[in-house]
């Protein structure tokens, strides 16, 4: 059920700023891709305009279909959001905030079918959330209500799924267990992922691409080696980095704290831990 | 696989809320100067079926007691709790906020306001519906468009507060202009007041008849947007992600709650606090899905009313409290209780 993506010359403007700027990429089906860049750099607002929540011009399609001429219904069949602060409705169980994700499948009059309750129970089952069905929704911890919307997100069965910081506020274990779960239901369901991301090397390490987004624009494109350079981190995002390659296909990041010189240990500490020869030419500690 | 449980209405809840609106009501009727049977009030309704002939027992003065004057208070009292209780559950989804009532879009400034016009200028006449109703009905809804105008003027960043403080600018406008038509016209002052705190008043069956299609259109078309209110309790930008139209069903339920507020209101005066209370008390006791609040709201509504007017008629016999006073005097401390044994409410 996978679908492609693509943005063609997109832009935003927000009260009289202009938030996107002629913004075109493709994103294949069934690839995992990460939106990343400094705050403000119009990350979420790419996500909105996919899922048509904000207007734009140019043009964004889903599959063949023109996400600007669509229903919110319609999109809704195509699109599921995980936001990054969801609104979480006081008395709410689980198991209703997931039967939520059904309703782009309802006409305008019905309610929930045992269809319905079949797809949730399933989801449940599939992120190991079958014990917190009857919790109240405010009443879970970090991890678990990031499970709990992601599973909000797959009972609308769509073929795309965008995730807005999927691991901002999550410990660094519960960070691991929403990606490779995201990785695992990806390619169980052949869903096309698209996710905003703060944490640059978590996003290397699972996503298939990088889209490095800067005031609007999109300035780098393509696996994780190639886009997180510290020279590109250090003009967009204003950050002294050194970059490390993991020998997997992602890169770890490492801030430098600043000030800090080249002969400082953190280069020994860096060749203590890398796994060989295949890291060196990466290697690469910036003067701030 | 486990078996889940989403929230819905229990048959045996909806059951229990008709069994205390019947006992209530078999009281309501029953209590009064003139005493009347409850075993006679049911033979005398069963009497009145097609093809059902039983003897009732009432002599000729109790059965008119009971057809022209208890049986269609009893049943204004019901019609008015059930629509004002279904309005406030509907305002309180469509806006998200707990403290939202029927009379938050200026429906009660709007109707009093027409009212005033009413009594101020235009003794009651030989015409076929009292210039008062008429006035006060139109008066309601001409004051939630008036809110919706201004609400839909404002350009950018427009919310479902801003349609709030809308209504809260056209309220204070209209109660000007009233309170400025009181000064002018004190002698009218008394007859006003009375109005707006509300009454059940009534002989004959002329208010019911009046009012009943507009309760049966707010009823229907808002218990039909019922789990989309569900939906909306995530905010307008996830209900639309998960394809919902929020300002469309906004517009909608709210518009529907509207009609019935503004008919009940127009034959009943400004009663308070059961747009607040019911739905609340419901919520806390039964869960908070709309598919639960809504339908139950409606019953619970109507035997509160019913009670409330009781009380009222009962109360400083052979006079009459004003209704407006009983719900607030009774309600709120009754409330008070429920919020103090609940975890409390929010949006």
């Amino acid at each position: 059920m996978s679908s492609s993506v693509s943005l063609a010359d997109v832009s935003v403007e927000l009260g009289g700023a202009s938030i996107l700027d002629d913004v075109s990429l493709n994103i294949d089906p069934g690839s995992w891709v990460g939106l990343i860049g400094p705050n403000g750099a119009g990350k979420t607002t790419i996500l909105r305009c996919i899922a048509n929540a904000v207007p734009f011009a140019g043009t964004v399609a889903i599959g063949d279909s023109n996400v600007a001429s669509m229903k919110p219904q319609a999109v809704a069949n195509l699109v599921a959001v995980v936001p990054q602060h969801p609104v979480l409705p006081q008395g709410m169980r689980v198991v209703d905030y997931v039967l939520l994700g059904r309703t782009p499948h309802h006409g305008a009059m019905t309610s929930e079918s045992g269809h319905d309750l079949g797809v949730v129970s399933e989801v449940l089952a599939a992120l190991d959330l079958e014990a917190f069905a009857d919790r109240d929704v405010r009443t879970l911890s970090g991890g678990e209500l990031q499970r709990v919307v992601i599973a909000r997100a797959l009972a609308q069965e769509t073929p795309v799924l965008l995730l807005d910081e999927p691991t901002t506020g999550l410990d660094i274990g519960s960070q691991q267990e929403v990606m490779e779960l995201i990785d695992r239901i990806r390619h169980e369901r052949r869903l096309t992922v698209l996710s905003a991301m703060h944490d640059l090397t978590i996003a290397g390490q699972f996503t298939d691409r990088l889209l490095l987004l800067s005031d609007g624009k999109l300035v780098a494109d393509g696996p994780a080696v190639d886009v997180l350079t510290p020279d590109s981190i250090r003009t967009h995002y204003g950050a002294a980095v050194q970059v490390i390659d993991d020998g997997g296909g992602g890169v770890v990041i490492i801030p430098i704290r600043g000030g800090r010189s080249v002969d400082q240990p953190l280069d020994k500490g860096a060749d203590g831990e890398a796994d060989g020869a295949s890291n060196q030419p990466d290697q690469e500690i910036l003067d701030p | 696989m486990i078996t889940l449980k989403p929230a819905r209405l229990e048959w045996w809840w909806m059951a229990l809320a008709l069994g205390v609106l019947a006992v209530v009501a078999t009281v309501a009727i029953g209590y009064g100067v003139v005493p009347l049977d409850a075993a006679a009030i049911v033979r005398s309704m069963l009497d009145r079926l097609p093809f059902v002939d039983i003897e009732s027992g009432l002599d000729e003065r109790q059965d008119a007691v009971l057809w022209a004057i208890r049986l269609p208070r009893v049943v204004l009292g019901g019609l008015v709790g059930a629509t004002l209780a279904l309005a406030g559950g509907a305002y309180q989804g469509s806006f998200r906020n707990p403290l939202a009532d029927p009379y938050l879009l200026g429906v009660a400034a709007g109707a009093g306001l027409g009212a005033t016009l009413a009594i101020a200028y235009l003794p009651a006449s030989s015409l076929p519906i009292s210039p008062l109703i008429v006035l006060a009905f139109a008066g309601a809804i001409g004051a939630v468009a008036m809110t919706y105008l201004v609400g839909n003027s404002v350009k950018a960043g427009r919310t479902s507060v801003t349609l709030i403080l809308a209504g809260v600018a056209v309220a204070a406008f209209l109660t000007a202009v009233q309170t400025y038509l009181l000064q002018r016209e004190a002698a009218t002052l008394r007859q006003v007041y009375g109005w707006i705190l509300g009454s059940l008043t009534t002989v004959g069956w002329h208010e019911v008849l009046l009012i009943l299609p507009w309760v049966i259109i707010t009823g229907g078309v808002v218990l039909t947007g019922r789990s989309r209110l569900d939906v909306l309790s995530v905010g307008d930008e996830e209900a639309r992600a998960l394809g919902v139209d929020p300002p469309r069903v906004r517009l909608v339920v709210v518009l529907a709650a509207t009609l019935g507020t503004a008919a009940v209101v127009a034959v009943s005066g400004l009663i308070g606090f059961v747009g607040i209370i019911v739905p609340h008390t419901v919520r806390i006791v039964f869960g908070t899905s709309y598919k639960v609040v809504l339908p139950l709201s409606i019953v619970y509504g109507a035997a509160f009313l019913i009670v409330a007017d009781l009380v009222a008629r009962t109360l400083i016999s052979p006079g009459e409290l004003p209704i407006g006073v009983v719900t607030a005097f009774f309600g709120a401390p009754f409330f008070a209780f429920v919020l103090r044994s609940s975890r409390g409410v929010g949006t």
